[in-house]
């Protein structure tokens, strides 16, 4: 079987067991009249309770860009990294253009001086309050706020960004976020599983498993948040599972401290 | 002259501790960022990395007409 294939079957494998989650990925938006800014799964903008009709790719693509970006960018940056194969007299040109066939609500977003560019302080980006729960839960010494440890959370720590967009400025900052959020993850399922939470670590675990399939760390989170809740056999399962699979693919087992966490591995 | 295609590899690679292969190179691939996506591959070993590398590479030299399936 093709590596694509083996890697599909065990996926979906995985999103039988997952796939009550992914129905909570994205949450309402607020309800107040904010400006909301998605860019996990794919890009939507909001106003309020509405959610606007597809944007033109120019407009989203900055859009995307301003809400990537934490503070205010010169427009020197932005253009060149818009348009990174244009002249900068040609970039910088894209860039105003850009900036003026935007929509009059998208418009009120956007903070342009002839300086720099950035969104306004009360648009809401989900990628930004997700960043933040991922570094509180991976903060072992930090503050949790009292939702952190949540399916809510396991939600916001479930999707990538902008996954079918290749630009190199996307592409990193996906990358960034991919791993910083399999980390929390992972720690959300500790913190659960040390909580007897036992239900909500799976389901954090599973989210890690079925993004990244080899990943050990997720699989072994997996294992303890089932021997937690008394369930051997199913963190037996999962162990084959994750077995086959990785003789499947790389021909190897498990390592021994995957193996030492499934007492049945051990009996008589 | 450039042409207007442009391919992406991105390789996830970590290490597994422990493990008698421990290298964990996850490669995802296209010749063509317009068509998205076009195949991934999982490794364990350095020199299969460079195979990958070097065969995505001379399928972006070939074309998209040579592209195997």
């Amino acid at each position: 079987m093709e590596s694509a294939s083996r890697d599909r079957v065990y996926r979906e494998s995985v999103v039988r067991d997952v796939k009550h989650i992914r129905s909570t990925t994205r949450g309402p938006p607020l309800s107040s009249d904010a400006l909301r800014v998605s860019v996990l799964g794919t890009f939507q903008f909001w106003v309020a309770d509405h959610l606007l009709p597809t944007l033109p790719g120019g407009s989203q693509r900055l859009l995307a860009f301003l809400a990537l970006r934490e503070r205010a960018v010169t427009r020197f940056a932005a253009a060149g990294t818009l348009w990174p194969d244009a002249t900068e007299s040609h970039a910088s040109s894209s860039l105003r253009s850009a900036l003026s066939r935007l929509e009059s609500v998208t418009r009120h977003a956007v903070v342009a001086t002839s300086i720099d560019v950035s969104f306004a302080d009360d648009v809401v980006v989900d990628v930004r309050s997700s960043r933040a729960i991922a570094h509180r839960l991976i903060d072992r010494d930090g503050v949790l706020r009292p939702l952190d440890l949540s399916t809510d959370s396991i939600a916001a720590l479930s999707t990538d960004l902008l996954p079918d967009w290749y630009d190199d400025w996307v592409v990193i900052e996906s990358e960034d976020w991919r791993q910083l959020r399999l980390h929390a993850l992972e720690a959300l399922s500790s913190r659960l599983t040390d909580e007897r939470r036992p239900g909500e670590a799976i389901q954090a675990a599973l989210a890690v498993v079925s993004t990244e399939p080899l990943r050990e760390s997720g699989q072994a989170a997996l294992v303890r948040a089932h021997l937690a809740e008394g369930n051997q056999s199913e963190a037996l399962r999962v162990y084959r599972r994750y077995a086959t699979h990785l003789h499947h693919e790389l021909g190897i087992e498990p390592t021994k401290g995957l193996q030492s966490l499934v007492p049945s591995l051990h009996s008589p | 002259m450039a042409t207007e295609r442009t391919g992406l590899l991105i390789i996830r690679a970590w290490v597994e501790e422990g493990s008698s292969a421990p290298l964990r190179a996850q490669l995802s691939m296209t010749s063509d960022v317009s068509a998205g996506m076009e195949r991934t591959s999982v490794h364990s070993d350095v020199d299969d990395v460079g195979i990958e590398v070097e065969g995505w590479l001379r399928e972006i030299l070939r074309g998209p007409e040579l592209i195997a399936p």
